[in-house]
């Protein structure tokens, strides 16, 4: 057998090896690290609690794609929600808090959906201490990638 | 050579399929058992994720008016007494948490000894990789940049974090965010004991949610005898929070366009039952529970 044939034998086995390694449907993270250093000199007099890595994949604008995280409020602080875009998201990410994980309570969004505007970042004036819902979703619901910070006032 | 090929197919292809079988009959019989393990591990890894960062505790306090005071927090000469893993862990949270308070009131100069101590705490668990401690350092020892200091803290216990999570030690995890939780329940109650203000009340009052959060992470380690003996202790403290009423009222927030951002402002109220006799118990149980475990 010459070298050639081999080649071939070692890619005929290789691409069967392939065939069993099944792709991931959902990946939850993305790099995402310059947003995350640029985000960083926004925060000012805000301190860095959490960053959270998103990519969502294509969904529609009834059915977006969202991931949602726990977070803890304390009453009495004030915090920032900021969220950032990789340079290739053809739609901006949205971050918003609900009460709860059903998200029939919406307490603050970084989308007016009324007016279409995107807000860089916003501040949230807490006075009741607890745990809440914060969700990603990329505006009607197409795929994207961003780093959320969520950071409090000093 | 073309049989040895040949072979190394065969072989392959009865090896996938016998595999394929094997993994099918497993998922069979494993398949709802998984199912309740990732559903379980999922919400630890919420819960794990929600509980306030010490920062936001130190912020309150000094909020509230508290001066700083080094002498409640953990002696960082008796690290010998962290033996296993699990101890070691509680007690990398906690000094993380007194780290948290001391940096916010600005006292950077006692930041070297608790860094130095996280640092060979987390040696034995092995994240220590995690910590630019050579940078903390020098940020600690210059007092000049105490926000750097903040950061890089935050940011070292958030990829600590992540990587017990990716590599399944959920049970270190959820031992430091215990450990984190109980020295800032202790300050609280600490400084509440010696001036029991109605605002110092409710934050000993509002660690009612975490006791209970708590117990229901533990309870997804209970397997294991050390995390029994937690919940056995926890549990003492989560009987007495049950006298504790906290009624929430939920009210839309005022929004409002400042210099380019919005900011809204939180409407919701939240009104605390609870009787003096009551708040003080949960103090003198939570102070027992700290002293027990991380003096």
């Amino acid at each position: 057998m010459n070298l050639k044939s081999l080649t071939i034998a070692l890619f005929l086995i290789f691409g069967l090896l392939l065939s069993f390694v099944s792709t991931p449907e959902y990946i939850g993270k993305c790099s995402g690290d310059t947003e995350y250093k640029l985000g960083l000199t926004k925060l000012n007099k805000y301190k860095l609690i959490k960053d959270y890595r998103v990519k969502l994949k294509d969904g529609t604008p009834e059915n977006p794609p969202t991931i949602n995280y726990m977070i803890s409020l304390k009453a009495g602080l004030k915090y920032k929600f900021l969220p950032m875009n990789i340079p290739d998201n053809k739609s901006k990410m949205i971050m918003s808090i609900y009460l709860n994980k059903e998200k029939t309570v919406l307490l603050a969004t970084t989308f007016n959906k009324l007016s279409g505007k995107h807000y860089p970042s916003i501040d949230f004036n807490c006075k009741t201490t607890g745990t809440f819902y914060l969700f990603f979703e990329f505006e009607n619901g197409m795929k994207g990638c961003g780093v959320g910070l969520f950071a409090v006032e000093n | 050579m073309n049989k040895l090929i040949y072979k190394v197919f065969i072989l392959l292809t009865v090896f996938s399929c016998s595999s394929n079988d094997q993994n099918e009959l497993e998922n069979q019989l494993i398949e709802k058992n998984d199912t309740a393990i990732k559903i379980d591990k999922e919400l630890i890894d919420q819960l794990i994720q929600s509980f306030p960062s010490p920062l936001e505790t130190s912020l309150i306090l000094k909020k509230a008016g508290n001066n700083f005071n080094s002498e409640m927090l953990i002696s960082t000469k008796k690290t010998e007494k962290f033996i296993t893993n699990y101890d070691q862990s509680i007690a990398i949270g906690a000094y993380g948490a007194d780290l948290a308070y001391i940096n916010i009131y600005d006292k950077s100069f006692l930041a070297v000894d608790y860094l130095t101590t996280i640092r060979s705490l987390s040696i034995e668990i092995e994240v220590d990789r995690f910590f630019n401690f050579e940078s903390m350092m020098k940020l600690a020892k210059s007092s000049s940049n105490i926000d750097s200091l903040i950061h890089l803290s935050t940011e070292s216990f958030n990829k600590m974090e992540v990587f017990l999570k990716d590599k399944g030690r959920d049970e270190l995890s959820v031992l430091i965010v215990f450990g984190t939780w109980l020295e800032s329940s202790y300050i609280i109650s600490y400084l509440a004991k010696n001036n029991l203000t109605s605002e110092m009340k409710n934050q000993v009052a509002e660690q009612k949610e975490s006791v209970t959060k708590l117990l229901n992470i533990l309870h997804s380690c209970e397997s294991e005898e050390y995390f029994k003996n937690l919940i056995s202790r926890l549990k003492k403290l989560d009987d007495i929070y049950q006298k504790v009423e906290i009624k929430k009222i939920i009210r839309e927030p005022e929004m409002r366009e400042e210099n380019g951002s919005l900011v809204f402002y939180d409407k919701s109220e939240t009104i605390i039952n609870a009787s003096e006799k009551d708040i003080l118990s949960i103090i003198d149980e939570t102070i027992n529970l700290r002293n027990q475990l991380l003096k």
